[in-house]
């Protein structure tokens, strides 16, 4: 990777944090940024450099994001509650992303980024299986 | 008969003249006895020399070959009894001897037939205990099929009913469970 290769990444890698922190709000922002960026690139470049930046965009993404999925009824006062926990305990601010699923039949799945952590009746019956 | 001695003695009587004439008459020639001598010495000398001699001497000879011939029939004979002896012995000796390498055949067939015997014995017995392996492999794996099988049923048929089952109240109080569970995870 050459001097400048590298710094399109950094670049691409900032920006990328950016808009996964500041959510919609900054998009017209970040298009026009990109676009400065890309300017001088060739046409093999910029597309390279507009997939790692999607690439980038998608894993900070999953990181300022969580998912909740649940089965049965979920409260916001328990929503609000897991947010706030997650939040303080990646270090920045969540965006919650709420998806009902009855395959957990009942309980809830969080994921953010990689990780997943779930309290749910299928889950449990996973385990059991596993155990059998 | 008495004739008959009647004429021998008339005849002895007439006799007895002619032999006391003879007697006066009969003298011995010194000259002609000691020629007569010697030519009988010469006689017996030339026979010596030319007859006894050679004769005596082809008699030794002959009986020196035959004196040499019982030797050497005697020493031949000690050396036929002596390679009698020695064929006996070296008889013996062979019959030993391939006694020996018989037994020898034997005791080595003996152990090359323990040896197969044994190979053979092991080689059976590793494939009675791979037998036996891969049936329990078999049947372990079966058994972890159909556990799992069993497994999946149950959680499908739990899922299932669960899922129709369970009351709202009851989801809601599980999820209320769930999500402080969650909010507890460090």
């Amino acid at each position: 990777m050459s001097g400048t290769d590298a710094k399109l990444h950094k670049m691409a890698e900032m920006l990328a944090e950016y808009a996964a922190q500041e959510g919609e709000s900054c998009v017209a922002e970040v298009v026009e940024a990109l676009k400065k960026l890309m300017e001088p690139l060739s046409h093999g470049q910029r597309q390279e450099f507009f997939r790692a930046f999607r690439r980038r965009l998608r894993l900070k993404l999953k990181q300022y994001q969580l998912n909740i999925e649940y089965a049965g009824e979920l409260s916001d006062a328990h929503t609000k509650d897991l947010v706030q926990k997650y939040s303080e305990k990646v270090g920045h601010d969540l965006t919650p992303v709420i998806t009902e699923n009855p395959d957990l039949i009942s309980g809830i799945r969080l994921q953010v980024g990689d990780n997943v952590y779930e309290a749910s009746l299928a889950e449990r019956l996973r385990r059991l299986s596993a155990r059998v | 008969m008495l004739d008959t001695f009647h004429i021998l003695a008339s005849a002895t009587a007439e006799q007895s003249g002619v032999v006391s004439d003879m007697v006066n008459n009969f003298g011995i020639n010194w000259k002609i006895l000691l020629v007569q001598g010697l030519n009988f010495a010469v006689l017996m000398a030339l026979l010596y020399k030319f007859a006894f001699k050679p004769v005596l001497s082809t008699i030794e000879e002959r009986q020196n070959k035959i004196s040499s011939g019982l030797k050497y029939a005697e020493k031949m004979e000690k050396k036929l009894d002596e390679a009698e002896l020695k064929q006996t012995e070296m008889l013996h000796e062979a019959s030993l001897r391939s006694q020996e390498i018989i037994q020898e055949a034997r005791d080595q067939a003996k152990a090359l037939l323990d040896k197969e015997t044994q190979a053979a014995t092991t080689k059976v017995e590793q494939m009675l205990e791979k037998g036996r392996l891969a049936t329990e492999q078999e049947r372990q794996k079966i058994l972890d099929e159909a556990r799992q099988e069993i497994a999946r049923l149950v959680v499908m048929t739990s899922s299932k009913v669960l899922s129709t089952e369970l009351s709202d109240a009851q989801k809601t109080a599980f999820n209320e469970a769930a999500a402080k569970e969650l909010s507890s995870v460090n």
